[in-house]
């Protein structure tokens, strides 16, 4: 009798879990994504909820593969990238259900090759929208609210400047005369105010060969100190009321390279989860500095130093400030 | 009395138990069928054994009722437990529907549309299917060595079956259930013979990049070019680069590139330099501190003895070894022109020294200065043009090079004084762009 019981609410525990998949709430245990098309036959998953005991780490040792529809053949330089003909009019019929995910890592020592590898499900939720939070953070309460981060997931903003036509956002930008970059993030706390992160002014100052990323990831910094910012101002009190909320954000990048001039906007959305345990502490002497820099080289006429005073350029040149 | 039948009452109850179990039924038997050094299969020997008993087991995860898919099937593989984890060598892609290619092949010429997945196909009762757990192909290195201790040995199998969809391809459910199984030992010659057959290989073929460099480099034609060889640190010799006893054309498009131009006030007269993509020639006897050997079977790297040019003679930085010439560079030779608008020798830091010697009071010092100076300055006045640059090339790279320059800077002698960025192009040749720098207030 207790086994049937037992038995019965198992069972609509399971069809609990398949009822969930389809809805907009995620289970806990489930790795979930969300997508965004990179063409007509391709598109890119994110991942936006982890789940306990399927660790996905970019290590090179471990590859994670999720067996979502897809071509079998033509592969992407990126491994998160799918080729599927027609996604647009085929994925979203896929959208809520429940696939297969496995992970494996290897351990390589010379010619013998130790593999671990782990299946699991995984869900595809739908397009990635602004609300899907990009990470979590914490509050550590008391008179000096601080911020931490707990968690960053795959839907991380991030831009590319300058797009070249083979899509390569790996290549650097160059720049000959003029370059200078801006970048500047605002975190709009509800009914309190807006929180700066920024403004990140580099430039080339001796206007000569400069060579800049071109891809750049948004600022999530580890500990974010809300009173480094003068003209806002706000309590434990008033935060406490925004735990579970989630905190829009805006991010302005922008360049100017040569005779061209390039503005991006992006929208986004963090959640603060609640108090940080009491473990977590802030020490702001052990801080590191937000560095959100992207040049990786300047030279003057071809070379990266100075010939006769020995002058990195790029250290003497690049001018790199923060506005207040 | 009551105590006494205790035990008796366990072991009829323990038998009963055990008797229910799979453990009872005996383990299911294979045989190994050795394919090639590395590739083995466990075929069933199933006509002595009944498996009908074995069911998947139920509960582990629920099975959906139905698939967005026209083309699904159940994928069943056996996995051994003495190849340690899961799938790590398992060969997925020996499904019955071929090779991957193909599969991709029937969906695009079915062109299928959103239409088609508007239906929902019912899933298949999963039933095992033990055919398949015979096409399972195992790559282990010295199989059979390996397997030879496993012979006779009880062990755990993973049967396992996912439910895959063709086209797309996707794989949704997984089932799994464990099987104890015994290793006989090898399969007799014939036995399932129609099994071992290797799948067609499914990975692509993987084409090796460099294969320009495993071709032999055509000897070029020119009597004037001489190869020099180098280690290839495979055992042999290679070419890498030419020595000359002539400058050396350029291999490539040149043009003015689009760097910032430097306007000079030296003396009272005017002088502007612009940029180039042309390659610098040296002229001595040495490639990049290296001699040039000559002979193409001694080249090790160090081997001082070995042939080579000793007298000086004239290489590029990266020259084209099939077609010859010197390749063109990101940033090369500057040219220094007068207020007359000719080029009349020495490259940019040539000019320099001729500039501060002017500007010096005590020639001494100067002298002095260069000798003291950790860089030879005898490289300054030996970069020499490419072989075919003339006059009227330089004008018309100068020109390509004012209409795309973002600035330009002024010195008043050696001393940088100002810098003008320039909204958009600002000159259209030389002769503009000479004006503007004499018309600046110094």
């Amino acid at each position: 009798m207790i086994r049937k019981t037992f038995a019965s609410i198992l069972f609509l525990g399971i069809s609990a879990l398949f009822t969930f998949a389809t809805s907009s709430e995620i289970p806990d245990n489930i790795p979930a994504y969300c997508i965004t098309f990179t063409s007509d036959n391709s598109y890119k998953t994110s991942l936006i909820h982890k789940a306990k005991g399927i660790e996905i780490s970019r290590s090179y040792s471990q590859t994670t593969f999720n067996n979502f529809p897809r071509n079998l053949i033509d592969s992407s330089l990126e491994s998160n990238v799918y080729h599927l003909e027609n996604a647009k009019e085929i994925l979203p019929k896929f959208y809520g259900k429940i696939f297969r995910g496995s992970q494996s890592e290897s351990d390589c020592n010379g010619h013998k090759v130790k593999r671990k590898e782990k299946e699991f499900d995984v869900l595809l939720v739908g397009p990635c929208v602004k609300s899907m939070p990009v990470a979590h953070y914490c509050l550590i309460e008391g008179k000096q609210p601080i911020l931490h981060r707990t968690e960053t997931f795959e839907n991380i903003p991030k831009v590319t400047l300058f797009e070249t036509s083979d899509g390569n956002r790996y290549s650097d930008i160059y720049c000959s005369g003029t370059a200078k970059m801006e970048n500047i993030t605002a975190w709009d706390f509800p009914e309190i105010g807006k929180f700066k992160l920024g403004h990140f002014v580099e430039e080339d100052t001796c206007h000569g060969q400069s060579y800049w990323r071109r891809n750049n990831t948004t600022i999530l910094p580890e500990y974010i100190d809300l009173s480094a910012d003068t003209a806002f101002s706000v309590t434990t009190p008033q935060l406490k009321q925004l735990y579970g909320k989630n905190i829009p954000i805006t991010w302005d990048i922008s360049m100017e390279c040569n005779f061209d001039k390039v503005n991006k906007h992006i929208e986004y959305e963090i959640l603060i989860t609640g108090k940080c345990p009491s473990k977590i502490k802030y020490n702001s002497k052990k801080q590191q500095a937000i560095e959100p820099w992207s040049n990786s080289k300047l030279k003057i006429h071809g070379k990266d130093y100075d010939y006769y005073t020995n002058k990195n350029w790029q250290e003497f040149c690049i001018e790199r400030k923060v506005i207040k | 009395m009551k105590y006494r039948a205790m035990p008796i009452f366990v072991m009829i109850f323990l038998f009963v138990f055990l008797a229910e179990s799979a453990w009872s039924k005996g383990p299911v038997q294979f045989c190994a069928s050795f394919e090639d050094e590395s590739h083995y299969r466990l075929l069933l020997l199933d006509e002595q054994q009944p498996l009908s008993d074995l069911k998947p087991q139920p509960g582990k995860q629920a099975i959906p009722d139905s698939i967005d898919c026209e083309h699904h099937f159940w994928a069943h593989s056996l996995w051994p437990s003495f190849e340690g984890d899961k799938r790590s060598n398992f060969k997925r892609f020996n499904y019955d529907v071929g090779n991957p290619r193909d599969i991709d092949k029937q969906c695009r010429t079915n062109a299928l549309s959103a239409k088609d997945f508007l239906k929902k196909f019912a899933v298949p009762k999963l039933e095992w299917n033990y055919a398949s757990i015979d096409a399972s192909l195992y790559e282990r290195d010295s199989a059979e060595k390996f397997l030879k201790r496993f012979y006779n040995k009880v062990f755990t199998g993973y049967w396992m079956a996912d439910l895959v969809c063709v086209c797309p391809h996707f794989e949704a459910s997984h089932q799994s259930r464990t099987i104890k199984a015994k290793l006989i030992g090898k399969c007799k010659p014939d036995f399932k013979k129609e099994k071992r057959i290797i799948p067609e290989s499914y990975e692509l073929q993987i084409k090796f990049d460099d294969d320009e460099d495993n071709k032999i480099i055509p000897k070029l034609k020119n009597p004037n070019w001489i190869p020099c060889y180098r280690d290839d640190w495979k055992g042999g010799c290679e070419i890498r680069n030419y020595a000359s006893k002539n400058t050396i054309p350029v291999h490539g498009q040149t043009s003015g590139i689009d760097e910032s131009l430097e306007c000079y006030h030296v003396d009272g007269k005017f002088y502007l330099n612009f940029a180039t993509n042309l390659p610098k020639i040296s002229y001595g006897t040495s490639l990049d501190y290296q001699p040039c050997y000559t002979d193409s079977t001694r080249c090790k790297y160090g081997d001082y003895s070995a042939p080579q040019l000793k007298t000086p003679f004239y290489s590029c930085e990266k020259f084209n070894l099939k077609e010859g010439g010197c390749e063109t560079v990101s940033h090369g030779l500057d040219f220094i022109v007068a207020e007359d608008l000719k080029f009349h020798g020495w490259n940019r830091e040539g000019y320099f020294y001729f500039f501060r010697q002017k500007t010096e009071n005590e020639l001494d010092d100067f002298l002095g200065n260069i000798f003291y100076n950790r860089k030879p300055f005898k490289e300054y006045y030996s970069d020499i043009l490419p072989e075919g640059i003339s006059d009227k090339d330089i004008s018309r790279m100068g020109d390509e090079a004012v209409r795309v320059t973002p600035g330009m800077f002024f010195y008043d002698g050696l001393s940088k004084v100002g810098y003008e960025k320039f909204e958009k192009p600002m000159f259209k040749n030389l002769k503009e762009a000479l004006q503007h720098c004499k018309e600046h207030r110094f």
